[in-house]
C-alpha cells in the first residue's frame, strides 16, 4: 500500500546568490564583523518554501496540486521523491516512487535513441539486464522507428519527449509524482500518451500532481490541493477546490 | 508499522537527523554499493562521452600523455644530463600517477555540482555519484597506464613481484579520491570559487612534486620534499612500477593521510549531505 504522511514540514531553501556562494565574502564578512553584509541577524537569505505542512496521503489518491507559481508545488513534489530533506518535521512515504519533474533529464544528446533507452532506464532504476530485455518493447512504443538508430540530437523537441517519456512510463511505481504539463507532443502522441497515462496512472497507488492547467487536473485528479505560501489553504474534491482558487483569482482583481 | 520486506519505505525526520547522520551516511555508502551497476555504466560513459565522435575515442587520453611524456622527457633529460633510459621511465610513471592524483583532486570539486540535473530529478544515494566519479577516474588511469606498458617493453623493465605493491598503492590513492569528493564536492557546490583555488594549488603542487625533477637532486632539502603528501603517494605507486618498494616511512604517511581523510570526509559528508540538494 503507497502513502505519504507529512508532519509539520517546513523547507527553507537557501538563496545562493553570486554573492553568497563566494568564499571571499564569507571570509570578509568574518573578519570584518558583518559590515560588508549589514543584514541584522542572520547571515544568509533563505525562502520558506514549505511552511509547517502536515499532510495524510493514503492509496489510491489523486491529488492535484494548485496554486500560484513559487507557492511550493514543485519543493513538495522534491520533498516526497525524497530529493530535498525537510529543515523541519518528518516524511514517511511507503511504497517505490517515481517522479517526473524535468521529462528531459538524463538523455545524452550524442547518444542513440536505443542508448538513451538503456541510460534512462538504468536511471530510473532497472538493471542492465532489465532495461535490455524491455528495450525492444519500449522502442516500439514511442513509434519513432528508424529514428532510434539516430543520435538524441537530431530530434524534434516533440520526438525527445516520447522517447523520455515511454520509457518512464514503462515502470510500474507505487506512487507517482508528476510536475507541471507533460509538455511537447503532437495530437496524435498526446492521444496515445493519454492510453499510457490511464494504465499507468491506473495502476500507481498514489498520484501527485502539479499543474496549471485546469483541463490536465480535471482529466487525472480527484482531490485538489491548494497551495499558498508553502502553506496548505485548502484541501478537497478537486472541483470546489479549483472554484475556491479562481475565486480567488478573480476576487482581487474585481 | 512495518512494511512488507518488498517495499520501499522512506522515512526523514529532520529532529532526528542531528543524531542519526554518520548512520545515514553509513546506509548512503551502502546502499550506493548496492547501485554499483549503475555507476560503472555511467562512469564509463562518462570517459567515452568526454571523446565521443572523434576516431580514437578514449585513447586520446593516451595519446596525448604518451606525446607530453615524450617530449617532456627527450628534454628534461638533456637538461639533467641523464640517460633517457632511467629518466624517460622515471618521468613517465610520474606523470601517469599526478594525472590521477591531480586531474581527480580538481575533477572532485564538479562531482555534485555537475550532477545538480539528476540529483534534483531522481532519489539516488548521493554516493553513486562518488563512485561514479571514482572509477571514471580510474578508467582514465587506466587508459594512461598504457604507456607504462610500451615504454617498460621499449626500455626492458621487469619490476618483478614488487609491482604488485601497485594494487595496495591505487586502493589508497582512490580511497582518498573518493574522501576529496565527500569534502570538496559538497564545499564546491555551496562555494564556487573553490574550485579554481584547487585548480591553482593542484598546478603548483605539481611543481613541487618529484615528478619531473627527482627527490634524489636535492639531498639537502629533504624535508621540502618530505613534508609534501603528494610525493609519499607518488613514490608508493611509482616505486614498484620500477621494481622497488617505496620506504616505509612513505606506506606509513600515505596510511596516515587516509585515515585522517577518511575521519575528516565522514564528518563533513555526514554534516553537510542532506544539504547538498538545495545546493547543486
Amino acid at each position: 500500500m503507497a502513502s505519504i504522511t507529512l508532519q509539520n514540514v517546513s523547507v527553507d531553501i537557501p538563496i545562493l546568490d553570486v554573492g553568497s556562494r563566494s568564499l571571499k565574502n564569507n571570509v570578509l564578512a568574518a573578519v570584518t564583523g558583518g559590515q560588508i553584509k549589514p543584514t541584522a541577524g542572520s547571515k544568509k537569505v533563505t525562502i520558506r518554501a514549505i511552511d509547517d505542512l502536515s499532510l495524510d496521503l493514503d492509496h489510491g489518491m489523486r491529488i492535484g496540486l494548485i496554486g500560484h507559481n513559487g507557492a511550493g508545488k514543485s519543493t513538495i513534489l522534491r520533498v516526497m521523491a525524497g530529493i530535498y530533506e525537510p529543515t523541519g518535521g518528518s516524511v514517511k512515504v511507503e511504497g517505490d516512487v517515481a517522479a517526473m519533474f524535468d521529462i528531459g533529464f538524463g538523455m545524452d544528446p550524442d547518444a542513440s535513441g536505443w542508448e538513451n533507452i538503456i541510460l534512462r532506464g538504468m536511471l530510473l532504476g532497472y538493471s542492465r539486464k532489465g532495461i535490455e530485455r524491455r528495450s525492444q518493447e519500449i522502442g516500439l512504443s514511442t513509434g519513432l522507428g528508424d529514428f532510434l538508430n539516430m543520435p538524441l540530437r537530431t530530434y524534434s523537441a516533440g520526438m525527445g519527449t516520447r522517447l523520455a517519456f515511454a520509457v518512464s512510463t514503462s515502470i510500474t511505481p507505487d506512487i507517482l509524482l508528476i510536475d507541471e504539463g507533460i509538455g511537447a507532443g503532437d495530437a496524435a502522441f498526446l492521444q496515445h500518451a493519454k492510453e499510457r497515462l490511464r494504465s499507468f496512472i491506473g495502476e500507481a497507488g498514489l498520484l501527485v500532481m502539479a499543474s496549471h492547467s485546469e483541463e490536465l487536473l480535471r482529466q487525472w485528479c480527484t482531490t485538489g490541493l491548494w497551495m499558498e505560501h508553502g502553506r496548505q489553504r485548502a484541501i478537497g474534491p478537486l472541483d470546489e477546490v479549483l472554484a475556491a482558487y479562481n475565486a480567488s483569482l478573480s476576487a482581487p482583481a474585481a | 508499522m512495518p512494511a512488507s520486506s518488498s517495499q520501499r519505505v522512506l522515512m526523514i525526520n529532520a529532529a532526528d537527523a542531528a543524531k542519526g547522520r554518520l548512520t545515514t551516511v553509513w546506509n548512503d555508502l551502502l546502499e550506493g554499493l548496492r547501485h554499483r551497476e549503475l555507476w560503472l555504466f555511467l562512469g564509463w560513459r562518462d570517459v567515452r562521452r568526454h571523446y565521443q565522435r572523434s576516431v580514437l575515442g578514449p585513447l586520446w587520453l593516451t595519446l596525448s600523455m604518451g606525446i607530453m611524456v615524450a617530449g617532456l622527457g627527450v628534454l628534461y633529460s638533456q637538461i639533467f644530463k641523464m640517460d633517457i633510459a632511467e629518466y624517460l621511465p622515471f618521468l613517465a610513471i610520474g606523470f601517469i600517477m599526478w594525472g590521477f592524483i591531480g586531474g581527480t583532486i580538481t575533477a572532485s570539486c564538479s562531482v555534485f555540482s555537475g550532477a545538480a540535473g539528476s540529483i534534483r530529478q531522481i532519489r539516488l544515494p548521493l554516493s553513486v555519484y562518488v563512485y561514479q566519479f571514482v572509477w571514471s577516474q580510474l578508467i582514465a588511469f587506466g587508459h594512461n597506464f598504457i604507456i607504462y606498458i610500451i615504454i617498460a617493453v621499449l626500455f626492458g623493465i621487469n619490476p618483478g613481484f614488487q609491482v604488485l605493491l601497485l594494487l595496495p598503492a591505487l586502493v589508497l590513492m582512490a580511497l582518498n579520491g573518493m574522501f576529496c569528493a565527500m569534502i570538496l564536492g559538497p564545499l564546491c557546490a555551496r562555494f564556487r570559487d573553490i574550485p579554481m583555488i584547487i585548480a591553482s594549488i593542484i598546478q603548483v603542487a605539481f611543481f613541487m612534486t618529484p615528478i619531473i625533477w627527482s627527490a634524489s637532486q636535492i639531498p639537502e632539502r629533504a624535508v621540502f620534499v618530505n613534508i609534501n603528501p603528494f610525493y609519499h603517494f607518488i613514490e608508493i605507486a611509482r616505486d614498484p612500477l620500477l621494481g622497488q618498494t617505496g620506504s616505509l616511512t612513505n606506506w606509513l604517511v600515505c596510511i596516515g593521510i587516509t585515515i585522517v581523510m577518511g575521519i575528516l570526509a565522514l564528518t563533513f559528508f555526514s554534516r553537510f549531505r542532506s544539504r547538498i540538494a538545495y545546493w547543486a
